[in-house]
């Protein structure tokens, strides 16, 4: 589902833009990275809210786990299921868009880097709304802003290497994202999942 | 509040004798949740949905004990099939039927006879009544008036008192 959204998505921009060579390879980077980051939007809402509503969410908070290890499990299991479908997917796509071939393994390694930093950011998107009606538009404009910094380098990275400029800063900077996020989002995750099953 | 889900407004809930808001973490093994809400994944097989939680309680149990949990609420037969095709009263028995995979020792059970009928009711006396024997605890909420071998505490003493929240 996601996958092909994320296809249907790509495909409208030559559609859109007409099929210039020029300018379709020059735009590839983008419209790949913002069609991933609006797929992976896509299916956050979900994430923990049917287990909040069918009351599994309050036996995994009183599981004995740690809830942080359930966030990381959930937005694994998400990542499986949207990040690496579309990273498989998008060399495909890149091809569609005219990228130069230099440029598909950067962008396969940066959606490797970028994808689990969307879902691990999104999972505290989808955890502070739980509960509250059209969670899915509130959380696309809490979790959207904070996908800026993976955007930017995503992208970065892709363009550098279409330029055959170094693309290493972009990737470590990418690598430092994933870190961070995973390092963080799973705290802030379970706060908000305590907060509301309370 | 005695699952450790919300905080009391005045006082504290004892664990082996230690606050259970300070022991969160080893306190939550130790206790099973029955909500009004029964959480059975409707693409999950019955007998998927009892395992995955007994899984995940790390209790120790064999297939040979979920077959045991599904027998004991008269669901073996149904044990194949998606959970999703099970009635209302079906679907608060497979809930009930984790109980015994979950090795808790401290079950709360909220209104757990709400959409059984009179055998799956049956079924949870049985069931408590040999965790008790096993030394268990079970608080219970329901609206059943002819239990017997327990303490009751009847709350329509406490009437809600607006006056004592107000400070």
């Amino acid at each position: 589902m996601i996958v092909i959204f994320f296809v249907v998505v790509v495909v409208l921009f030559p559609l859109a833009i007409g099929p210039e060579q020029k300018i379709l390879s020059r735009a590839s980077a983008g419209i790949i990275w913002v069609a991933a980051l609006l797929a992976a939007m896509l299916s956050m809402d979900r994430l923990f809210e049917t287990d909040y509503d069918d009351g599994s969410l309050d036996l995994l908070v009183l599981a004995p786990h740690p809830i942080e290890i359930l966030v990381l499990a959930k937005v694994f299991a998400h990542w499986l299921t949207t990040g690496l479908p579309l990273i498989i997917i998008s060399p495909l796509l890149g091809i569609f868009l005219h990228m130069q071939p230099n440029g598909l393994w950067v962008m396969i390694l940066s959606l490797l880097l970028g994808t689990p930093v969307l879902s691990l950011i999104g999972s505290i998107g989808a955890a502070l709304t739980l509960g509250s009606r059209r969670s899915g538009v509130l959380i696309s404009l809490l979790i959207l802003p904070l996908f800026i910094p993976v955007l930017i380098f995503g992208v970065s990275a892709v363009d550098a290497a279409l330029m055959d400029l170094p693309v290493r800063p972009q990737l470590l900077l990418l690598g430092a994202l994933f870190l961070g996020a995973f390092a963080l989002s799973p705290w802030a995750s379970a706060a908000a999942l305590r907060q509301a099953v309370e | 509040m005695m699952a450790g889900l919300m905080h009391p407004v005045e006082g504290h809930f004892f664990w082996n004798g230690e606050r259970i808001s300070k022991v969160t973490d080893s306190f939550r093994g130790n206790i099973y949740y029955v909500g009004h809400q029964n959480a059975v994944k409707g693409d999950l097989s019955v007998r998927e949905n009892v395992q995955t939680w007994a899984a995940l309680y790390d209790s120790e149990m064999e297939n040979y004990s979920v077959d045991y949990a599904l027998e004991a609420f008269e669901l073996d037969s149904l044990a194949n099939l998606p959970a999703r095709f099970l009635s209302a009263g079906q679907k608060r028995r497979l809930n009930l039927a984790r109980l015994n995979t979950t090795g808790s020792p401290l079950w709360l059970l909220d209104e757990p006879t709400t959409s059984l009928d009179e055998a799956g009711s049956l079924c949870l006396k049985k069931l408590i009544s040999s965790h008790i024997g096993k030394g268990g605890m079970v608080v219970m909420a329901t609206h059943e008036t002819n239990l017997t071998n327990c303490k009751i505490l009847d709350l329509s003493e406490f009437t809600h008192d607006p006056a004592k929240f107000t400070r």
